[in-house]
C-alpha cells in the first residue's frame, strides 16, 4: 500500500532515469478492450496495430504459432483477425506491447521466465475466470498479463537492491514478494501500483497489481473477484514451472487460500474444478507459452530455470 | 464424456502439440485419455499422447481391432470393458516403474513436508517418523523414499530416525524386492549422489546397500483387506504411486479412507505423479508444492496456507 511506502519511493519510480516509455498503440488499444466485443470493427484493430510496421509483423507470426492458430495460416494481420477473432488478436497485441515495457538491455529478471510467468498467468486466470463464468475474462487476462509490472519497476528505480532481494530469493528459494520486503521495504506489489496508476492503467489493473500478494487486504466488492484470480493463477503458474526462473519451496492449500474463499463464495461453479486436472493443463501449457514468448523476443535465448536440477525429462 | 477445456480458447493443447507432429491426435485418443483419468484418475499429459497411442495400437493388434473408435467401444461397452481398461493400464505403466519416479516430489518431501513433519513431532519424546509404503511391487519406490530419508536426516535432523513398512500384495515381487538388485534403465532418473552413495556394482548391475535395505521392512498386504488395514495405524506419511489406479472406485475409496484414517493428523500421502483423488469424495486436503502435489491429513493446530 502507498501508504506504506515512502514519499522517496514514489518519487523515485516517477523519476526513473530510463523510464519505459508506453507503446503508442497501448492506450488505444486498452480502450478498445474495455468496450464490448461485438462493438469493435476488425478494420479498427487492422488499423491500429499498422501505425507500427514491427508490432503488426510480429503479431502475425504470434498468430501463427501454434498458442493461438488453429489449421489456417494467417499471412496478413486481417486474415489474422478473421481466423482467430478480435479479442484472441487483441491479446497478442497487448502481449507484444507490455512486452515492450520492460528494457532490453537492463534486465535483472530472467527476461523469459517473467514473460513466460506474466503471459502464464494472464492464460491461467483467464481460464479460470471462464469456468466459474466470471463476466469479464478479458479483463483479468489483462490484469494477469500486467500484474507483476512492479518487478519493472523495481528492477529499473532499485536495482541494486533489487538484485540484492533476488540474490536473497533465489539462494533462500523464498518468494520474490518476501526477500523485497527485507531488501527494500516494499515489494513489487506497492511499486508496481504506483506506476501502473502513473500510466493510468484501468483501475481493475491497479488494484490486482497491488493486492495480488494479499488478497486478505483487498477491499471487498469493486475488483475483489480479478484480484483473486489472478492471485490464484499467479500461484499456479508458480507451482507449475512458470515461474520467476528460479525453485521457490512453495507449500500452497488452494482450498483454504483467501482467494478461493472469497470465489467459494459467489461462484458455486467453482466447485466443479478439478483441480488436480486443471494443473495438469497448466503443465501442458508450458511449452507454448514458452514459444510465444520466444516469438514476441526473437532475440532471447530461453534459459530454463536457473538451479532447477529436474527438467521435466520427456 | 467431453474432454475438459483447454487453457488456450478455440484449440486444445492436445492438437495444438500433435499439429507440430504433422496432424491432429485421433479425436478418440483424446476421448481415451478421459476415461482413463475419469475410471483410473491418471492423467495422461499431452507429451504423453504419442506415448499413449503406441501402447493402444499395441492393444488393439493383441485384439485384432483395427479401428480407434471400435476400441474405445471394447474399453466402454461390457461385457469385456473392465478386463481391457486393466489391460490398457498395464501395458500404460508397464517398464514405466524406476528409482526416483518422481523428483519434484522427493524434492517437495525434503523441502517442504519432512521440515513440517518434524515440526510437528518435535515437541513429542520419540523422534521417529513412521513411513508406509503401499503397495510397493519391486521396491524402487520404497528403496527411493529409504534413501531420501536416511540422507536428509542423517545432515538435517540429529536424533531423528524413521521406520518404513513397504506392503505388496504379489509375493514374487516382494521377492524381487528383497534383492534389490537393478540395472541401468531402472536408475535412468536417479541423482549420482544416490547411486554413488547407496548402491553396489553387482555383475554390471546395481544392488542396494545393506544399511538401506535392513531400513525397510516388506511384507505381505493387500490392501483390499480391510482387517489388515486397520494395523497399520501410526504413520506420518503414506506412499502409494500408481496401485490405487488399478482399483474399481468403491475398493478405492475405501483404501483411501484408511490411509485417512491410518494417518497422524498432520501426516501426508503421496500418490503418483499423475494421480488425482478428486474423482471422488474424501477426507483429505489437496496440497501444491512446486511440480508435484500432495494429500494433507489436517491437524487440529492449522498449518499455514502458504508457507515458506
Amino acid at each position: 500500500m502507498s501508504s506504506n511506502v515512502s514519499i522517496n519511493v514514489v518519487d523515485r519510480i516517477k523519476n526513473m532515469e530510463s523510464l519505459p516509455t508506453m507503446p503508442t498503440l497501448l492506450q488505444p488499444l486498452l480502450s478498445c478492450i474495455r468496450r464490448p466485443a461485438g462493438e469493435v470493427e476488425i478494420d479498427e484493430i487492422v488499423k491500429l496495430a499498422e501505425q507500427d510496421e514491427s508490432i503488426t509483423a510480429q503479431c502475425i507470426r504470434v498468430a501463427n504459432s501454434p498458442l493461438f492458430a488453429r489449421t489456417r495460416v494467417a499471412i496478413s494481420l486481417r486474415e489474422a483477425v478473421f481466423s482467430l477473432g478480435v479479442r484472441r488478436v487483441e491479446d497478442i497485441l497487448l502481449s507484444i506491447c507490455v512486452s515492450r515495457l520492460l528494457p532490453r538491455d537492463k534486465y535483472v529478471v530472467d527476461p523469459m521466465a517473467f514473460w513466460r510467468h506474466s503471459l502464464g498467468c494472464a492464460l491461467v486466470a483467464r481460464k479460470l475466470a471462464e469456468m466459474i463464468r466470471f463476466e469479464d475474462p478479458d479483463g483479468v487476462y489483462l490484469a494477469g498479463l500486467l500484474h507483476d509490472l512492479g518487478i519493472i519497476a523495481n528492477a529499473m528505480a532499485f536495482p541494486k537492491e533489487f538484485h540484492l532481494a533476488l540474490e536473497e530469493a533465489v539462494v533462500q528459494h523464498l518468494p520474490l514478494d518476501a526477500a523485497e520486503q527485507t531488501t527494500l521495504g516494499f515489494t513489487h506489489a506497492e511499486s508496481g501500483a504506483i506506476l501502473a496508476e502513473l500510466w493510468r492503467l484501468p483501475p481493475h489493473c491497479c488494484e490486482v497489481i497491488r493486492f495480488h500478494h494479499d488478497v486478505a487486504s483487498a477491499p471487498a466488492g469493486g475488483h475483489a473477484t480479478y484480484i483473486a484470480l489472478v492471485s490464484l493463477a499467479d500461484l499456479l503458474c508458480r507451482v507449475r514451472d512458470m515461474g520467476y526462473g528460479y525453485p521457490e519451496f512453495l507449500r500452497v492449500e488452494f482450498a483454504a487460500h483467501p482467494g478461493w474463499e472469497l470465489l467459494m463464495a459467489q461462484y458455486k461453479e467453482l466447485e466443479k474444478l478439478d483441480l488436480v486436472r486443471f494443473t495438469f493443463e497448466v503443465s501442458d501449457a508450458v511449452s507454448e507459452v514458452s514459444a510465444v514468448v520466444n516469438l514476441i523476443f526473437p532475440g532471447l535465448t530461453p534459459t530454463p530455470d536457473p538451479g532447477d536440477p529436474h527438467q521435466r525429462p520427456n | 464424456m467431453t474432454p475438459e477445456p483447454n487453457l488456450m480458447a478455440g484449440t486444445t493443447t492436445a492438437e495444438t502439440a500433435a499439429v507440430e507432429r504433422g496432424g491432429p491426435p485421433h479425436p478418440v485418443l483424446v476421448k481415451i485419455r478421459d476415461l482413463i483419468y475419469k475410471v483410473a484418475g491418471i492423467y495422461q499429459p499431452d507429451d504423453k499422447l504419442c506415448f499413449i497411442e503406441e501402447k493402444i495400437s499395441r492393444r488393439m493388434r493383441a485384439r485384432a481391432i483395427r479401428d480407434f473408435s471400435d476400441y474405445f467401444e471394447s474399453l466402454t461397452a461390457k461385457p469385456e470393458r473392465d478386463a481391457e481398461l486393466r489391460e490398457l493400464l498395464n501395458e500404460i505403466t508397464d517398464g514405466e516403474t524406476c528409482l526416483f519416479r518422481s523428483l519434484p516430489q522427493m524434492d517437495a518431501l525434503r523441502n517442504s513436508i519432512l521440515p513440517e513433519l518434524t515440526q510437528v513431532k518435535s515437541h513429542m519424546s520419540q523422534r521417529k517418523l513412521r513411513v508406509w509404503c503401499a503397495g510397493c511391487s519391486t521396491g524402487e519406490e520404497a528403496y527411493t523414499l529409504a534413501m531420501v530419508l536416511a540422507d536428509e536426516i542423517a545432515s538435517k535432523y540429529p536424533g531423528w530416525t524413521f521406520e518404513l513398512t513397504a506392503t505388496d500384495l504379489n509375493e514374487r515381487s516382494l521377492a524381487a524386492a528383497k534383492e534389490g538388485i537393478y540395472g541401468d534403465y531402472a536408475l535412468r532418473q536417479t541423482p549420482d549422489h544416490f547411486r554413488d552413495k547407496y548402491f553396489l556394482a553387482a555383475q554390471g548391475q546395481f544392488q542396494v546397500k545393506p544399511e538401506v535395505k535392513s531400513r525397510v521392512s516388506f511384507s505381505h498386504l493387500n490392501l483390499a483387506d480391510e482387517r489388515k488395514m486397520l494395523f497399520m495405524k501410526g504413520m506420518n506419511l503414506i506412499s502409494c504411486c500408481n496401485v490405487l489406479i488399478y482399483f474399481d472406485a468403491n475398493s478405492r475409496r475405501r483404501a483411501v479412507q484408511h490411509f485417512f484414517s491410518n494417518l497422524l493428523a498432520g501426516g501426508y500421502l503421496l500418490l503418483g505423479e499423475a494421480e488425482s483423488l478428486y474423482t471422488f469424495q474424501n477426507e483429505f486436503r489437496l496440497v501444491h508444492f512446486t511440480q508435484a502435489t500432495a494429500y494433507f491429513k489436517p491437524s487440529h493446530s492449522s498449518v499455514p496456507m502458504v508457507k515458506l
